[in-house]
């Protein structure tokens, strides 16, 4: 696959409320941040895999928006090894914070386009 | 080495960036006793908006040199942020020791302002978030980072220093207690555009902007410009030497590094550094927020990593102390000029070392310590300098 049928396979897993990673078959480095060739070994033979989604908070940081809400982002290092930076959702910002365990959730941002945010396990 | 140079620093300026270039250039051509024709090498540094609000340069070493009537054999640009100053300081001095250039005016610098005002008040509102976007990508995966709402790049320091307090236990006060030491020397710099005293309580009262950073952490963006020149020959200068260099980039995406997030590339650029720092009379280093500070002081090796709150607790980062640090207040003072850049950081060393830091000199500054850090924790220049005997 090119970079572009990969991005468009992101999205398609996104909308199925599916979290994909990628495996490369060849040195067994796994990454989310989408492209054509592992980082590590420059290899092409790479498997889009589905994520368990849950993982826990690396770090975080919560601020008071445009909107006068708080919003929290942070990086969440996921059970399969890799992290991504993304938003948190939660009404209770006390379970936030670093090594807590979260889980994906999806929600629309863009008209028609799911993305993968996370939310507190209780 | 050093040969001229000067800057002009202002809250908001009203003229064109232009106007701050000639003057800026014109101060350090005549500080060095030179005219435009003797210039043979530029360097520059570009960033969107810092040129009037422009979103794209083609060729930003040729729209100074075009501007100033400059004709160069040597051009180079460089875009480390925070650390780009030093970096260009850096290559300007290689360029000279090598031949490739005799004299070689560096300008950095820019009205970061625009950039609030147009992504704050409008001006891109004709542009969709998609248009807009794709002319500014930071990395290859933008449409999955930028999709998230944070306070870029306030949120990324801001849980480097959660994580540091999670870690090791640092604590908000230990960061303010930074903040307090930087304000004292700026106390004494009649250049700080932020004075007045400054308690630890105060710093810890002042807003919080993301969690656990404080408003009087945090650098405030201004407009300004520096121009320096390195070249052969002698100057009313004393004559400056960088006694050793390490820099080291890391491109990755925060999210991707394998190292943590409380480490900067400065622990490997330090690593490049031979020289013995108890004989480093100030230290410049780059203070876009305290947490920034604190993470490079660990990794230059003055203490163990996730001992820097004690560091900063029992020893005297002043003018007045046994390790000064910041010695004309930092950007966190100064403000920082063309939102990244390093300016500040430069220019305190330049004056330190010539004796003309007014107020704020330190006795006997021969060996002088800068270290600029740039983007995400991506870029870290290390210098030493000083005079060769």
């Amino acid at each position: 696959m090119n970079l572009n049928e990969i991005i468009q396979t992101y999205y398609e897993y996104f909308n199925k409320e599916k979290l994909p990673y990628i495996k490369c078959t060849n040195c067994g480095y796994v990454f989310y941040y989408p492209r054509a060739i592992c980082p590590k070994c420059l290899s092409k033979k790479l498997s889009i895999m589905e994520s368990k989604g849950e993982g826990e908070i690396y770090s975080e940081t919560k601020f008071v928006n445009e909107k006068g809400q708080v919003t929290i982002i942070g990086l969440i290092r996921l059970e399969e090894g890799f992290m991504i930076y993304a938003n948190i959702l939660t009404n209770r910002l006390e379970d936030v914070s670093i090594n807590k365990k979260v889980k994906v959730k999806f929600k629309e941002v863009i008209k028609g386009q799911k993305f993968p945010f996370f939310t507190t396990i209780s | 080495m050093l040969l001229g140079f000067s800057s002009r620093y202002e809250k908001v300026y009203q003229g064109s960036v232009l106007d701050l270039i000639a003057e800026t250039v014109k101060e350090a051509l005549d500080m060095a006793k030179l005219e435009p024709k003797d210039i043979d090498g530029v360097i520059t540094t570009w960033l969107p908006w810092i040129f009037d609000g422009t979103l794209a340069i083609g060729f930003p070493e040729n729209y100074i040199s075009e501007y100033l009537g400059i004709r160069p054999r040597f051009t180079d640009l460089v875009q480390y942020g925070g650390a780009s100053a030093v970096e260009m300081f850096y290559r300007a001095y290689k360029a000279v020791k090598s031949g490739e250039a005799d004299r070689v005016l560096c300008v950095i610098g820019g009205k970061g302002t625009l950039m609030k005002k147009q992504l704050r008040e409008g001006g891109l509102e004709r542009l969709s978030e998609v248009e807009v976007l794709n002319i500014l990508r930071n990395n290859p995966f933008d449409e999955f980072i930028r999709v998230y709402q944070d306070m870029d790049p306030i949120s990324f320091y801001a849980m480097v220093a959660a994580r540091h307090s999670k870690l090791y236990g640092t604590t908000d006060e230990q960061r303010a207690l930074l903040a307090v030491q930087q304000r004292y020397n700026a106390n004494s710099n009649e250049r700080a555009l932020f004075r007045g005293p400054l308690t630890v309580k105060d710093v810890i009262n002042s807003r919080v902007v993301s969690t656990p950073l404080h408003l009087l952490e945090i650098t405030y963006p201004i407009d300004g410009v520096l121009a320096f020149i390195v070249g052969k020959g002698t100057s009313q200068l004393r004559s400056m030497d960088i006694i050793s260099y390490g820099d080291a980039v890391w491109p990755e995406f925060f999210a991707e590094r394998d190292v943590d997030i409380v480490y900067t590339p400065t622990i490997e650029s330090a690593k490049k550094i031979d020289f013995n720092l108890n004989k480093i009379d100030a230290f410049e280093i780059y203070d876009a927020f305290t947490i920034m500070v604190l993470t490079e002081l660990e990794d230059l090796g003055l203490t163990e990593k996730g001992k820097i709150g004690k560091f900063v607790e029992e020893n005297d980062l002043t003018i007045k102390g046994n390790i000064p640090v910041n010695t004309g207040g930092g950007s966190l003072n100064m403000g920082q000029p063309a939102y990244m850049s390093g300016i500040i950081i430069l220019e305190e060393a330049f004056l330190q070392f010539n004796n003309m830091a007014k107020g704020h000199q330190v006795n006997g500054a021969d060996y002088i310590l800068v270290n600029g850090l740039g983007g995400w924790n991506t870029h870290a220049t290390t210098l030493v300098i000083g005079e060769k005997r």
